[in-house]
């Protein structure tokens, strides 16, 4: 509506709506329109004036006006090739996904290979597969989506359920139960994915990868959503070692980050259940200080062993890739890397 | 990941050091730790522990302990020194408990010197034990009792509701087991631990209430204050494997507070003396320690770091005998002690070092092929977007004017617009359209996402395009002219037939079907959309869209 129309009580409204947040904005707009008058008339060259109300004028080239020569001997209405145009947009990819495209050329550039999985797991591959205890707080319902629907179970091989039942019951001291194993959840983690290619015998020397979108029972707020993205991969060989890994993430804070400066990277000590050493992975951002940024660490020889049904060594390690992604967008809240906004997204 | 509350001046009692909040801050990496503070002058710290099996951490003692090692302050593993029990400390295990909570077990701490703050860190330990590794208190419920007005010995029995009753903590007169479980702050919290006519209670022989456990402490017995010098700490359970970590972890805190302990009898369920404070030991050998970690170290470095981390060593023909403390079970495997070596080996020390074997790096066909068609949709000046796999039962079905379908459903969901997961992407995409109705039309969207299919009891992970095109002028033939484009260029045959779709306008819908294996399949469909279905997300320029399934084109 025009503001200039609205009635005193009208706009004292405004006035107060304009003090809260995204409920009323208010844009200024011009709007200019003239024409010639008599004193221009005068004043204006003769052969400009003529060619104005000229009637020969060309307005727009026709193929008929090209294929007989009509515009022989006439001259083209003159156009202000400086006056602004109305926009198009093409196609575009999403900020978002181009981003993870650029992680999975690097990631590729530097000899990973594509795993995926799908979005519903059992609690087997998980938890139980990555050594983690039945019993265990991590394990607690509330922490993950639980699938109500009753599907039938997984199929899963039989010597690595046995070999998975063995490791829990001799390391952990506990009754393992294949029943609490099979039930289904949505996939909180990647990690699963390296899992299942470690039992699945994988190359040696192999490296793997996966960007996996992963499900977590968080409330949504500015720095939580209940569903992200997660880069997650392997390395497995006969000789490789915690150096190795740490070569890895330094490469992934130069490459992926943009870190220059090695002074800027920093490992510190980390906790999964899976790995031992576990390793956290910090950069130090100009604005905010130091951010982990991932979590590494060599798996178990409980994982593999029982997966593998031998011994190799397997570097595994993953990327926060949402807050990467907003540090290089600029984005300050999580949500916006779905943004639902289309100026937004034809924008950037 | 438990969170502590630690006092600096406490810590810095404890430890006989003092530190700048940078270096605070970067010698709790040492214990997995990142200390959180709301200003450099402030004393109370909060401690975010990362590792939950090192539940010996999750006080500032037990903290304290560890890096009196880590900075050199005290080598080598603590020899603890306990008194075997007189013969009258001994809690009696009546079977009558075996039903209800079967195990309990115990031990003596003299000499405590308990402020203000020392009782703080042991009432938060006592939490974090018996929430976080006793499971709610269910696997280990631990109570700390004025040993002085103990008569022993203790029994453990249990107790009909009309035969016991006693004041418990916090209030002045007594109430029966069910009067405690109806109307105490515990009670209402644990009362479904003890479900059944019997109740758990530790009494001593002048027939004083210690107990109701795992619900609370009696009024008389079970209240420690600054004054107390003697306690009796009590761990009750199930199983062993829950109980003496509990109790050890514990009786180790207080000794950081000056505890001398004495040992307790149990009976229950078989005859045991707590606490056992003997280290535990693990062999490892040398050439391991330097494979994995990629360095190399001599044997007196490894010692030297043995001993910062805590443990003892002996030199045995097979390797390294490591012998590490009570407190520690989290030590399963030689790889966690070499977690510790490397973390007393300082992880910024190492020098990183590139595995040099060349493997041959791609993304899978599948994504490939997603790609493909992904800049085919850009071609077509569509702009790709990204929504949500989860969402509600009724944006996908009856928004879209269909009947429900089985869809994968949470259990637990936070939010109802989060409760199952989509089985098809076009209605995220009209959703987008709605938000969006002020924006420059014509608007040519698509997507390229996971949904899961499902049928009976299985269910499949599919990758789906939809696209859809709204502004004035868009019909049947444009959308049709835009998938037979996309789907020529893929080199894919297909034919169009005729589809009653609900979402469409009858009549301009149809359905999309190729030829796999000398068999027609469908893979999705096309058309315009229902007014009706505009209407609701108020939009007011006509739509087309298609939707199809990738799986089926590859």
């Amino acid at each position: 509506m025009e503001y200039s129309k609205l009635n005193q009580e009208q706009k004292n409204i405004i006035k107060e709506l304009e003090t809260r947040k995204e409920i009323v904005s208010i844009k200024e707009k011009s709007l200019i329109t003239f024409e010639i008058i008599d004193l221009g008339r005068k004043i204006i060259k003769p052969e400009i004036l003529k060619e104005i109300s000229s009637l020969n004028l060309i307005e727009s080239l026709t193929p008929a006006m090209i294929k007989t020569g009509g515009w022989k001997g006439k001259k083209f209405r003159i156009y202000d090739v400086e006056s602004k145009v109305p926009e198009i947009y093409a196609g575009k990819g999403q900020f978002y996904y181009n981003f993870l495209k650029e992680v999975r050329k690097k990631l590729i550039a530097m000899g990973f290979e594509e795993m995926e999985g799908n979005l519903i797991v059992s609690e087997f591959w998980n938890f139980d597969a990555l050594f983690q205890p039945q019993f265990h707080v991590a394990r607690e319902w509330t922490d993950n989506y639980n699938v109500k629907n009753k599907l039938k179970l997984e199929k899963i091989e039989n010597r690595i359920i046995s070999n998975v039942k063995n490791i829990h019951e001799k390391k952990w001291n506990y009754k393992w139960s294949l029943n609490k194993a099979m039930n289904y959840i949505l996939r909180p983690q990647g990690t699963i994915m390296s899992a299942k290619t470690i039992a699945s015998n994988p190359k040696n020397p192999g490296r793997y990868f996966s960007i996996a979108r992963c499900f977590r029972p968080d409330v949504i707020d500015a720095k939580h959503l209940s569903e992200f993205n997660q880069v997650e991969g392997i390395i497995v060989a006969d000789k490789l070692t915690f150096t190795n890994l740490l070569d890895i993430l330094r490469t992934f804070a130069k490459e992926i980050a943009g870190i220059k400066n090695d002074k800027d990277i920093r490992f510190q000590s980390d906790y999964y259940p899976f790995t031992e050493p576990s390793i956290e992975l910090d950069i130090k951002h100009p604005l905010f200080g130091w951010i982990e940024i991932g979590g590494a660490g060599i798996f178990r020889k409980e994982v593999v062993e029982s997966l593998l049904g031998k011994n190799v060594t397997v570097l595994a390690w993953g990327l926060g890739i949402d807050r990467l992604a907003m540090a290089k967008l600029d984005i300050k809240d999580i949500r916006h890397l779905f943004t639902d906004d289309l100026k937004i997204l034809r924008e950037k | 990941m438990p969170t502590i509350e630690i006092n600096k001046k406490d810590f810095e009692k404890l430890i006989k050091r003092r530190f700048n909040m940078e270096k605070l801050s970067s010698i709790m990496n040492y214990v997995k730790g990142e200390l959180e503070f709301e200003n450099k002058k402030e004393d109370n710290l909060k401690l975010e522990l990362k590792d939950v099996n090192r539940p010996d951490l999750w006080s500032v003692e037990g903290v304290v302990r560890e890096l009196k090692h880590r900075l050199g302050i005290k080598k080598g593993l603590i020899k603890y020194s306990v008194q075997k029990p007189e013969k009258n400390h001994l809690i009696k295990v009546s079977p009558k408990v075996r039903k209800v909570r079967p195990v309990s077990v115990g031990a003596i701490v003299r000499n405590l010197k308990l402020n203000e703050e020392a009782l703080k860190q042991l009432i938060q330990l006592q939490e974090k034990l018996c929430i976080n590794f006793g499971l709610k208190r269910k696997e280990a419920a631990l109570g700390v009792y004025d040993f002085d007005k103990i008569k022993w010995p203790i029994n453990y029995t249990t107790f009909r509701d009309n035969e016991i009753k006693f004041v418990p903590l916090g209030f002045s007169y007594k109430m029966s087991p069910s009067e405690i479980i109806e109307k105490h702050e515990k009670g209402m919290e644990y009362g479904k631990l003890v479900e059944g006519k019997d109740y758990p209670i530790l009494i001593d022989s002048e027939k004083n209430v210690l107990s109701m456990p795992p619900i609370i402490n009696s009024d008389y017995s079970g209240k420690v204050t600054k004054e107390t010098r003697n306690v009796f700490v009590e761990v009750s359970g199930f199983d062993l494997r829950f109980v003496l970590p509990v109790l050890n972890i514990f009786i180790c805190a207080l000794i950081e507070r000056g505890g001398e302990v004495e040992q307790v009898l149990s009976t229950g369920p078989k005859r045991i003396a707590t606490p056992n404070l003997e280290s535990k030991e693990i062999l490892i050998n040398i050439n391991e320690i330097n494979k994995i970690l990629g360095i190399s170290l001599t044997e007196k470095e490894i010692f030297n770091l043995l001993e910062k981390s805590g443990f003892d060593y002996i030199k045995d023909k097979n390797g390294i005998l490591i012998k590490y403390p009570c407190y520690r079970y989290d030590i399963l495997d030689s790889r966690d002690v070499i977690e510790d070596i490397a973390i007393s080996y300082g992880f910024n020390n190492f020098k990183p070092e590139k595995f040099k074997e060349s493997t041959f790096g791609c993304n899978s066909k599948f994504t490939e092929f997603k790609y493909k068609v992904k800049e085919m949709m850009i071609g077509l000046e569509s702009q790709e977007i990204a929504t949500f796999v989860l969402t509600e039962k009724d944006k996908l079905f009856k928004t879209m004017r269909l009947k429900n379908l089985d869809v994968i459903e949470i259990a637990n969901p936070v939010s109802l617009n989060y409760s199952c997961l989509r089985n098809w992407l076009l209605p995220s995409l009209m959703e987008f359209l709605g938000k969006n109705k002020d924006v420059e039309y014509p608007q040519k969207i698509f997507e390229i996402g996971e949904c899961i299919e499902v049928e009976k009891d299985s269910f499949k992970n599919l990758s789906k395009l939809a696209y859809v095109y709204s502004g004035k002028d868009v019909n049947f033939t444009i959308i049709k002219q835009q998938l037979d484009y996309l789907l020529r260029s893929l080199k894919i045959n297909y034919k169009t037939k005729k589809l009653e779709h609900a979402s469409f306008i009858s009549g301009r819908c149809g359905e999309v079907i190729i030829k796999k294996e000398n068999r027609e399949i469908s893979i999705g469909f096309l058309g315009e959309i229902h007014p009706a279905i505009l209407e609701k997300f108020n939009l007011i320029m006509p739509t087309v869209a298609f939707e199809i399934n990738l799986n089926k084109l590859v």
